[in-house]
């Protein structure tokens, strides 16, 4: 049993070997490790084959966060993107191959159960990203280590991480795969079917940042309307007992009419801010149906970002919303608190929330959920192959 | 176990009414029954879609049939563990490109379970015996059409099977190879081995073959030793140097030993029999009769005859053999 298993194993490492490809990555992953180790950063800016290039950097930018900024922007950009889709295009052949005729009768053939043929050769199919990021990744951390002196083994956290990102589409590639028998085929499902993630990621944020805009709009409208009608009433009161020949009774209160009448900025901010419910609750059942479909689908963008959790890096360098942004100074006189103002704030407060959300979103939720949609692939294509004549 | 087993221990293969449809309207096999014996090798014949590799298939579980009662080396049609004992050989087997012959007989040693060290020493001899030692560490891909097959009959026997199952193994082979890969099937079979040959060239399956079933529209048309199935059809022919007179017939037929039918068709007679002693009296006769005899054959049809007419005539059982339906090995 582990003899057939080591077989395939051993068998899908030649055939990677075989491909020009995997090397050409891996010749283009050592470029990539070895112009992260030419940059350093020193106290004129950043440092890259002994020039330096003289620009401001956040302080308290040490090499340790430099590397890790470099892995988490560079690094992950191209073992995610570049190297995944060379691994796309390397592995989308393997299913196609191995189920073609004239292979598949002799696979078959052998005292071993269909199940655990294909789910051994689906994956085998994560061998070349394996190896890929676990290169890259050691690489990496031995250029860093060295170069740097930032020995942070939690870099190798980006070898489960990807290889977790990549098996959602290599599942969808082994099914594709055995229902077409064609590599081109099982290649562009699985490029559609990766856009179609994208998509339904973008917009779960968008709408979420847009509803979290739109909630903080209303309310900082309703506090700037209640903050005029306080100052308002103060006026009026003020107002009402400097003249003459009003009665001079204490406990006169003006009316809402009156306020209103008084200040129409309130009502305009009234109006605002129940513009900006109404838009809220317009966006929420939009956002829950993109919500249950980004849940039901694998978290691609949400795995790759768990990275930034656990690796410390500059907030700075990657251009994050201040905090103190998304507040509106409502107190005291607010006769400067303008459109533009609440605006600027409840951008700012939308793109906290995205961040915020993606920060506290429960690593169970994101990979437990990925992996059941990985699970289900997985069951449909071993029951196709299972009951397939070939 | 299967029922049949206990009945029929010597049957390395014992279907019965195997059937195969594809959809509503393809109906591949309509009930095969079929019975290759332990240690012979069996011929496997038919016309182009007449179910045989789809037969093969089902035996080596790549195609699960629709209705199959039978068993394979004494276990149930399907059971996977039984493979570990059969070697197959695909028709249009297409092997890795980038494994060496060494490799893929290796690989497929291991998938059939087959420990490491018992691998590399069975490797080398299948190498030697298919000759392609001297080939083996060149990748597949480089390999002309005989080179993989000889290779793909190498893989088929490192496990070191008690059956073997060889779809095709003479195509797209030049005559010595073909020559070589009868020798290879002799050895086979001389190692105890039982060989399912499943072929077009019936000039080879006859030169190997100890028994053939003929398939015809998923069904057996015909099965037995070449012996049985030409039983009927075997006759001597003496031919003489000029024509007999058409009258000499009804003479001639009195004199044979066996009362075997005679006709004479200008310069040849024919007599259905089989017995030499048959025919001496006639010769006798023929002598008598002034008849210079330029030659005396026993004649019987050749397997491409029986093929053809099996083929052509599907309802035309021959006579001593069987259809596929008795149980041989039961009586």
């Amino acid at each position: 049993m582990i003899s057939q298993t080591w077989a395939i194993v051993v068998d899908g490492y030649r055939e990677l070997h075989a491909k020009k490809l995997f090397w050409a990555t891996m010749l283009l992953s050592g470029l990539v490790v070895a112009a992260f180790g030419a940059t350093s950063i020193n106290e004129n800016g950043i440092g890259v084959l002994g020039y330096t290039i003289e620009v401001t950097l956040p302080a308290g930018v040490t090499s340790e966060l430099w590397y890790n900024f470099l892995f988490l922007t560079f690094g992950t950009f191209w073992i995610t993107w570049v190297a995944s889709i060379l691994g796309l295009i390397t592995t989308a052949g393997i299913i196609p191959d191995f189920v073609s005729g004239g292979a598949i009768e002799l696979s078959l053939s052998k005292p071993i159960s269909r199940v655990r043929l294909f789910l051994t050769k689906y994956f085998v199919g994560l061998l070349f990203v394996t190896l890929q990021v676990s290169v890259f990744t050691v690489a990496c951390l031995l250029v860093f280590g060295i170069r740097g002196g930032n020995w942070d083994f939690r870099l190798l956290l980006a070898i489960p991480v990807v290889v977790c990102f990549f098996s959602y589409l290599h599942c969808v590639c082994a099914l594709a795969g055995v229902i077409t028998r064609s590599t081109i085929a099982a290649l562009l499902v699985t490029i559609l079917f990766w856009f179609i993630v994208f998509l339904v990621n973008a917009a779960e944020t968008t709408l979420y940042m847009q509803r979290a805009e739109a909630e903080a709009r209303s309310s900082t409208n309703s506090q700037v309307a209640d903050n005029f009608e306080a100052l308002t009433r103060e006026q009026l009161i003020a107002a009402r007992s400097l003249e003459e020949d009003a009665p001079t009774s204490t406990g006169w209160e003006p009316s809402d009419d009156e306020i209103l009448a008084a200040n129409p900025f309130i009502q305009s901010r009234r109006d605002a801010a129940e513009r900006s419910e109404r838009s809220a609750r317009s966006i929420t059942p939009w956002y829950r149906g993109v919500r249950v479909a980004e849940l039901t689908l694998p978290k691609t963008g949400d795995t790759i970002d768990l990275l930034s959790r656990y690796l410390p890096t500059p907030e700075e360098m990657f251009g994050l919303p201040d905090a103190d942004d998304a507040v509106v100074d409502v107190s005291g006189d607010a006769s400067d608190i303008d459109d533009r103002k609440i605006n600027n704030a409840a951008q700012a407060s939308g793109a906290l929330a995205v961040v915020e959300a993606a920060r506290t979103r429960p690593v169970w939720s994101i990979l437990g959920t990925s992996l059941a949609f990985e699970a289900v692939i997985l069951a449909i294509a071993c029951l196709i192959f299972r009951r397939r004549d070939f | 176990m299967h029922a049949a087993t206990a009945k029929t221990p010597d049957l390395a293969i014992d279907l019965t009414g195997v059937h195969k449809r594809y959809g509503k309207k393809v109906h591949a096999l309509r009930g095969v029954d079929m019975q290759v014996r332990r240690g012979e090798v069996f011929g496997l014949l038919g016309p182009n879609g007449a179910g045989k590799s789809t037969l093969v298939k089902i035996l080596m579980t790549v195609i699960r049939p629709t209705k199959c009662a039978g068993t394979v080396l004494g276990d149930r049609v399907g059971k996977k563990s039984t493979l570990a004992r059969v070697g197959y050989l695909p028709e249009h087997h297409a092997f890795a490109g980038y494994l060496t012959g060494r490799q893929v007989v290796d690989y497929f040693g291991a998938m059939q379970g087959v420990p490491r060290k018992a691998r590399r020493a069975r490797t080398e001899q299948l190498l030697e015996l298919v000759g392609r030692k001297e080939w083996a560490d060149q990748k597949v891909r480089k390999y002309s059409k005989g080179m993989r097959q000889r290779v793909g009959i190498a893989q088929s026997l490192i496990a070191d099977p008690e059956l073997v199952l060889l779809d095709e193994p003479t195509d797209g082979v030049d005559p010595v190879g073909r020559r070589d890969i009868r020798r290879i099937v002799e050895h086979v079979k001389g190692e105890g081995r039982t060989v399912l040959l499943n072929s077009h060239l019936l000039s080879e399956l006859e030169m190997v073959c100890d028994r053939v079933s003929i398939l015809v529209k998923g069904q057996v048309a015909t099965q037995g030793s070449l012996d049985e199935l030409t039983a009927g059809d075997r006759r001597f022919e003496i031919r003489c140097t000029a024509p007999l007179p058409a009258a000499a017939a009804t003479d001639l037929a009195e004199r044979v030993g066996d009362g075997s039918p005679t006709s004479i068709d200008g310069s040849v007679v024919r007599i259905n029999t089989t017995d030499p002693e048959a025919i001496q009296p006639v010769l006798c006769r023929l002598n008598e009769m002034g008849a210079v005899i330029e030659h005396v054959e026993a004649k019987k049809p050749s397997l491409e005859e029986l093929f053809l007419r099996a083929v052509e005539q599907p309802g035309s059982a021959t006579p001593g053999a069987d259809r596929g339906g008795s149980k041989e090995a039961d009586s």
